[in-house]
Parts: structure tokens; sequence; C-alpha cells
């Protein structure tokens, strides 16, 4: 157990380098087989696509900052906003239209009460007196994110208001679901239907038309299904459906209850087509961000829905080839970039801090159990002690998904800890990490008490020693043991991903690790920064147990 | 009054009685040896007497007190020293492994350091206190053992089999520091050995355990002169034979072992007779040697143990003979299991007991 947790995710981050090398080269070889995605079908209505930012009702989660709320919608309708909005491009062309004062378009989007919202923000004045000091949870979609049009808007609003946005981008149903249960202040999403029932529900107060863009049907060039000249998009769908079924087309959905994806689904139901089913080997549901979905796509050569911005910031990576990745790898590490330092940083700390209060407990506990090993001739302290050590060598491998689930609901603003607010800090990380620290630990210092020989005790003894002081004897004794129990308790919290990811949110510059960055770089398509990252990991785990070698070498020879 | 003295003593294990009526007083000042074949129950005796265990039944005085244990009995066991078998030492320095017992006693930092000094010193040790414990040979790590057990000044001290597998060199020092504490300091011994040579040089008292019983207490000469049949059965003394002593006409005795093996010692004494060899008076050579030796045997090799410096060998020539060498003869001679070797020794080192 000891090594491997730390050195298995440095392998599996070597083998998936080496891997997609090897892949990508073979596909380079034979280019006449790779088409390149393009936008087969785009300008229908039901395509447009349409963000809407709600503040989370204070009536029902008083927590929330909705002052703050109010002053960071009003800052997205103003005209500082809009304009952003319009002006923000990627490669020359802009991602997402402001509605600024076009109402008519907004009310046939839904937007019934567009002007009278307008009108009342515009009337709002109650940012002078907001709270600048509590930190600000805006959630949103992956497509608003991974658009890189909020890393435009909010460092302008930050530091017009002297406020730290948090800012955690899941599909527009978890987005909802999270700012549901309280653990956010402002949604910015793309769901109609889900928007509706959430304001509808009272857990929102009302929607905003912010801007829009429109999805588009992307697919390969050579286009199998022949959807190039279809008048709309259902006909479309309903085309990729018949020859998927042929085996000739595949379809990638995100799966993610993003509002991409309801869209999706509504273009099936309106065809009363059901593609989720296993009979259907051409649909592909990868429950995964959109630009993921996009590699999906070009890798296997698929079609997919995609909203415009996202396809537009992305296409162009999707042919960046992975030994340019490495190349901006050892440039990132070169020049000391100050993200992964701070990212590197809060890995060490979050862990570190973790395992030594994990120490604190796991030890003690470790030795009580491994000490009562020398006891325990009563039946029933004998079934205590096999009970206990079973729960501890159980806890020793629970998932850390599972851990972070479980911090998550009882931190969560609706859950039995929310008032303490700690959800989404540094704090609940350690916490979800210490609970899988003090088994690791425990079971480890529980072993090595454990075998330390029956004998040493007894010559502790012998020798005129009070109980004490043989607890303490003994427990010097294990000390490598216990040692090899922080480090693996080390590994396995600086490599665990799961868990820090749900009660952490993965927050720029906030909650943001090694092993987050990595999934989400890598999702992003962000090669460089990714296996930049991953070589810090490696590099880590690499030190600590260098460290750990010399003080066992030094142990024995001393 | 006696030190230590033994009442009906029984210790009973889950299917095994280990000690059985156990009854005997050590004196103080006296040296004490319990010698018996593996499982008889020397161990578990002194475990007892170093209260590590309760009996069964029975009672155990210390200077006429009878141990109560339901009282604590760390101030007691303060008093009493014990030097395993196995060589127990914790990972850390000589001086910090020599030090504990005064450590824990709260003993001031510069008396710990000069006692630490001269009890390495009695083990001819010194030096060694920042050398790591675990990092010492058998025979070194054996006397910081010892050193551990003297450095509080027990007024009893319990030795199990301290010399068992060690190389002669670290014998003879464990020897000389047992025998000078015991004259000397007249610190009370209790020790286990299968050696009745070590129990001839340094007991007053012998007593045989055997199946968890005393059958006899006495001096050294009492004890093997009476029991010696019962000696003969012990895997673990070595090179001890019965047989049928006839005195010759040139004065010297040949006893015939079964097994057509024949004994010349240098003494005259007929009839049924058990003498021994000590192992580092028996000369191992490859080929038979012309000598004034009276004894030479032919045999193999079937068991080799490891002593360090020291290889001990088990012959098989009719009957089993254990031989010492060098290491270093060990690899110039080459043997091996099965090699076929010499023995010879003097009809002056042939011992009766």
């Amino acid at each position: 157990m000891r090594k491997s947790a730390k050195t298995s995710i440095a392998l599996i981050l070597l083998a998936a380098t080496v891997f997609g090398g090897t892949l990508s080269l073979g596909y380079t070889a034979q280019p006449s087989e790779l088409y390149s995605l393009v936008v087969l079908v785009e300008n229908d209505k039901i395509l447009l696509n349409p963000y809407s930012a709600i503040p989370v009702n204070p009536e029902k989660h008083p927590q929330t900052n909705f002052n703050m709320t109010i002053a960071f919608i009003k800052f997205l309708i103003s005209k500082e906003g809009q304009n952003l909005i319009a002006d923000f491009r990627k490669d020359g062309e802009s991602l997402f239209i402001p509605f600024s004062n076009n109402f008519t378009l907004a009310e046939s989007l839904g937007f019934s009460n567009q002007k009278q919202e307008f009108k009342w923000y515009n009337s709002q004045t109650a940012f002078n007196v907001v709270n600048q000091s509590e930190p600000f949870f805006l959630t949103t979609t992956t497509s608003t994110y991974e658009s890189g049009l909020l890393d435009s808007l909010i460092p302008v609003f930050e530091r017009e208001f002297n406020v730290a946005v948090y800012t955690i981008s899941v599909g527009t149903g978890q987005a909802i679901e999270i700012a549901k249960r309280g653990d956010a202040d402002v949604v910015l999403v793309h769901s109609r239907e889900l928007e509706e029932a959430f304001v509808r529900e009272g857990y929102g107060t009302h929607r905003v038309g912010v801007m829009y863009n429109d999805f588009v049907i992307i697919g390969p060039g050579n286009d199998p299904a022949e959807i190039k000249n279809v008048p709309n998009a259902t006909e479309a769908f309903r085309k990729i459906g018949e020859a998927g079924a042929e085996g000739k087309a595949l379809f990638i959905s995100r799966a993610d209850k993003s509002g991409t994806h309801l869209l999706e689904m509504k273009i099936w139901s309106q065809l009363s087509i059901q593609p989720s089913t296993p009979q259907h080997a051409w649909y592909l549901e990868a429950g995964a961000s959109m630009a993921t979905v996009l590699r999906m796509s070009n890798e296997k050569q698929a079609y997919t829905l995609v909203d415009r911005g996202t396809w537009l910031s992305k296409k162009k990576e999707l042919s960046t080839p992975v030994l340019e990745g490495l190349f901006n790898a050892v440039k990132l590490i070169g020049s000391f970039n100050p993200e992964v330092f701070s990212i590197t940083l809060l890995s060490l700390g979050v862990s570190g801090i973790a395992v030594l209060l994990g120490a604190v407990v796991g030890v003690p506990l470790g030795t009580l159990l491994g000490w009562r090993s020398f006891r325990g001739k009563k039946p029933i302290v004998n079934l205590v002690n096999i009970f206990s050590r079973n729960i501890v060598n159980t806890f020793m491998g629970l998932p850390p998904i599972l851990v972070g689930l479980v911090v998550y609901l009882t931190l969560s603003a609706s859950g039995p800890l929310g008032p303490l607010e700690l959800l989404y800090t540094p704090t609940a990380m350690i916490l979800a990490q210490l609970i899988m620290a003090i088994p690791i630990i425990a079971g480890i210092t529980m072993s090595a008490v454990g075998s330390v020989d029956k004998a040493i005790r007894e010559k502790a003894l012998s020798l005129g020693a009070t109980e004490r002081q043989t607890m303490l004897i003994v427990l010097r004794e294990a000390r490598t043991g216990i040692l090899t129990a922080m480090v693996a308790a080390f590994g396995a919290a600086i490599s665990e991903v799961g868990g820090i990811m749900i009660v952490g949110g993965n927050i720029r510059w906030h909650t943001r690790v090694l092993t987050t960055a990595i999934l989400y770089e890598t999702e992003l398509g962000d090669f460089g920064l990714a296996i930049a990252l991953g070589v810090v990991l490696l590099s880590l785990a690499f030190a600590v147990n260098l460290i750990l070698t010399y003080l066992q070498l030094k142990g024995v020879k001393r | 009054m006696p030190t230590v003295e033994a009442v009906n003593l029984c210790k009973e294990y889950p299917g095994k009685k280990a000690l059985e009526n156990v009854n005997f007083k050590v004196e103080q000042g006296e040296a004490f040896a319990v010698i018996g074949p593996n499982g008889a129950g020397k161990t578990t005796l002194l475990r007892l007497l170093d209260l590590l265990d309760t009996p069964t039944s029975g009672t155990m005085y210390f200077n006429g007190v009878a141990i109560d244990y339901e009282k604590n009995l760390l101030a007691l066991r303060r008093r009493i020293g014990i030097v395993f078998q196995q060589t127990v030492l914790f990972n850390t320095s000589v001086f910090n492994n020599v030090s504990y017992g005064l450590k824990i006693r709260g003993e001031n930092k510069r008396n710990i350091r000069n006692k630490v000094r001269e009890v390495l010193q009695l083990v001819r040790l010194q030096g060694f206190e920042r050398k790591n414990a675990l990092a010492l040979s058998g025979g070194e790590a054996q006397r910081v053992a010892l050193a551990q057990a003297l450095i509080v000044e027990p007024e009893l001290l319990l030795l199990d089999e301290p010399t068992a597998n060690l190389d002669p060199k670290n014998v003879s020092i464990i020897e000389e520091v047992l025998s000078w504490i015991n004259k000397e300091q007249k610190i009370t011994l209790i020790m286990t050995t299968h050696n009745m040579a070590q129990a001839q040089n340094l007991a007053d008292k012998v007593a045989l355990l055997f199946n968890g019983r005393i059958t006899k207490i006495g001096s050294a000469k009492e004890v093997f002169l009476v029991q010696s049949k019962y000696l003969a059965d012990f895997a673990r003394i070595e090179n001890i034979f019965t047989g049928i002593s006839k005195v010759t006409r040139d004065g010297i005795s040949v006893i015939e072992i079964d097994n057509e093996v024949q004994i010349e010692a240098a003494f005259q004494k007929p009839g049924k007779l058990t003498v021994y060899v000590r192992p580092e008076d028996i000369i191992l050579s490859r080929n038979p040697i012309r000598s004034s030796a009276r004894n030479v045997f032919r045999g193999r090799i079937v068991e080799m143990i490891d002593l360090g410096a020291v290889m001990r060998l088990k012959v098989d020539a009719g009957k089993e003979f254990v031989v010492q060498v060098t290491r270093r003869s060990f690899n110039e001679m080459k043997l091996n299991m099965g090699s076929e070797v010499f023995l010879v020794f003097k009809a002056s080192a042939v011992q009766a007991v």
C-alpha cells in the first residue's frame, strides 16, 4: 500500500502521456483518414442559446450574499458588462451576443419581463453597502467557463467591488442543484426549463437574460450522415440516427444534464427517439464537459451538438499535438509560472496539514489498537479489538469520492454543518483528506506497533519500566513504521482527486490543487499545464520517498 | 535468609504443565544453575522469577517475603535483572540501550554517563557508546544486554542460557564477568544452561530440570554423577557419552560407547561411566593426521551453525560430535555439508562427570 498510492498516479500519468503520444503520432501518419470537424447545421431557431443570471432566493437561503448578487447582475447587464461580452473574441470571432436593449428578442426567447428587470437593476444602488469581506460564489456552466469569457468579465467586477468571486463550473443541472442547496449566491446558466423550475420552486428569485449565442451541429468533414444541407436541426438529428443505425455515423452526447444536453434531449424527443439505450451503439454518452466531448468527437469522427462559444474557442486546440503540450510544460515549469506555483503550494498545504492532523488522531489510535494485541485475554476485549481493527482496516481503503460526498453533504449550506460556511474552502479539503488520512495512519501504526517484538516490551519491563515507559519504548521501536504511515497517507492525500474536487470545487486561485487541476486542464485540452502539474506531482512523490528512504537508512545505521 | 525461595511452584499453560511442584532455595550471593533439555521449563522458571509471568499455584519468596501478584510489582522488579537467551536490544545507540534502566529510574545525566562507561568497560565494549545496537555482532549484542541488566545493580541477576550460540571468545568474556560479579559483587545469580562445563565453573549449586520437575539439586559434581544417565539424553549437551570403561595395562581407560565407538581417556575409572569432551578440544582435519592424540574418528558434517567468527559443526562419526572451527579454517578447508572429516582429540581432553 505504502508506496503504490503515490507512485501509481505518477505511473498512470506517464503511461497516459506515452500512450497519448503514440496515438497522435499514429494518426498524423495517416492524415487522409482523419477529417477535421466542421459546422454542418446552424441558424435554426431551436438552436438559439440564451444565458440567464438568477439570484438565489435569500428567503430560502439567508446566508447568501444577495446585495453582491444584485451588484453582479447589474454589472453583467450594464453598458460596461454588455460591451465586455460583445468585445470578447476568440480568433477574431465573437462568442456571445449581449441582449443589450434588444427586448423583443429576449421576450421571444422566454424573458417576458426583461424590460422591467433592466429598469429595476438600473435603479438599484445597493452596491455601496455590500459586505466585501465575504467570498461570492457563482455557479456557472462549463461552456461559459471554458470559453474564457469569465476571465475577461470577473476580474473587472472584482476590481470594481473589491470582492473575490469563486466560480464553480459544472453542468447547468448540477449548477442549479448546488444553488438549491444554498451553496452559491448566483447562477449563470442556459436551460430555460430548469431555470423556470428553479424560480417556480422558490430557490431563485427571477431570471434575467444576459446574453445568447447559438448551438451548431458539428461533425467530420466527410459528413457520413449527409446533414450538410438539411433545413433544420431536427431533420439533421433524424438523419444522424438513421446513419447511426446503419453503422455509418456516431453521435456523442454530453449526457451531463447540462444546457447543451437538455437541448439535445429536447430535439430527440421531438422526433420521438429515445437514443439512450444499450442497443444504440452509435449513441455515446460521455458525461463530460463540452471541451472533452469536442475532443472525443474529433478522435472518434462523431457528430455532436455544441454551443458556438465553446466551438470557436476550442476548435483550434483540437489539432494541438501532444508534443507541443510537452514543450509548453517545460516552459511553464522553467518560467516558474505563478499559477503552477500557487497550485503546488495549496496541494502541499492541504495534504500536509491533513496528514499532520491525521497523525495527531491516527498515531494514538493505532498505538492503542496495536498495543492491545499484547494483551486482550478476555474474550470480550478480544472481540472489541477485532472489531475496531477491522473498521480501521476497512476505512484504510475508503474511496475518496465517498468521503468527498459525505463531507459535501455535511458542509453544504442545507447540511448539518452548513452554517459554518466551510464548503469550497481549503478547510473543507483538509477535512476530507483528514478523514482519509486517519485510517491509513492508524492502520499502518497499528500494525507497526503490533509487530514490535513482544520481547522488546518484556525487555523494558524487566529493566524496570512502568507501563507508560514501556509503551513509549514500543512506540520508539515502531517509529519507522509510523513514519511510513504518514508518508503513505501523504501520498494518498496529495494524489487524491475525487474528494477534494467535490468539497473544494476546483476554484481557480482558491481551491484548485494539483490533481483537480490536472483533471480540469486535461478536459480543457490544455495539456501543457496538465503535464507540467503532473511533473510537479511526480517530483513531490519522488522527494517524499527520498526523504523516507533516507530516514529509514539512518534509523538502521546510526 | 535465602534471596529466592520457591515453594511448590506450578505453571500450567492450556494443555501443558510447564512446571510442577518446583522447590528450591538460593542463598544471598550464591550462583545457582538450572540445567535441563529444551522444553524442560527453564525459561518458564526464569520468567516466573523475573515476575513477567504469574505461577498457576505455589509461592515465591523474595528475601523472605511472599510475592503478592495483586500488588504493583514494579519496585520488586527493579531489584531483579535478566538477560534473555535471545538478545533483544532497542533500535538505538549502545549508550541509549545501556543507560535505559537508569534513565527510567530518573538517574542524573552525569551519573548515567559514568556508569555506562564503567559497565561497558566491564563487558569489554569500551568506546562502543555511539554505535547502533542492531549493527553489533551476536556476541557483542549479548554483552550489551548483560551491561543493560548490570548497570542498575540488581540484587538478583537471572540469565537464560547467556552463552548459547556464541563463539568461544565471547563465551569466556561473559563467563568472566559473571564470575566477577558473583564472587566480588556478591550478586546472586540464577542461570539456565545446557553447558555442563559452564555450570561446573560458575555455579555453587546445580538443579536438574526435566519435564517441569526438579529431579536433583546439589553441587555440580553430585548432580552430574548421580544423574548421568539423564544427562546423556540432553540433545544440547555436547559430546557427552555413556559407556562401559575398562582400564588398560597402559594406565588409561577405554570406554566402549555403542555403535562401535571407543573413546580413550587419560584417567583410570572402570565400569559404567559418562564422559564428555569440550568442542574446543577437538581438532578437525580433512585427512588423517599422525599425532600423539589417542582418539581419531572419521565422520561426515551433518549440521553447520554460523556463529560469526566461528563455525559450530555437528559431525556424525558413529556418534554425533560437536566441534568448532574458525570461519577462516572452515573456508580454507573448503568444508561443506556432507564433507568427510577426521576428528582428533587427546585422551586427556576426555573428562568424566
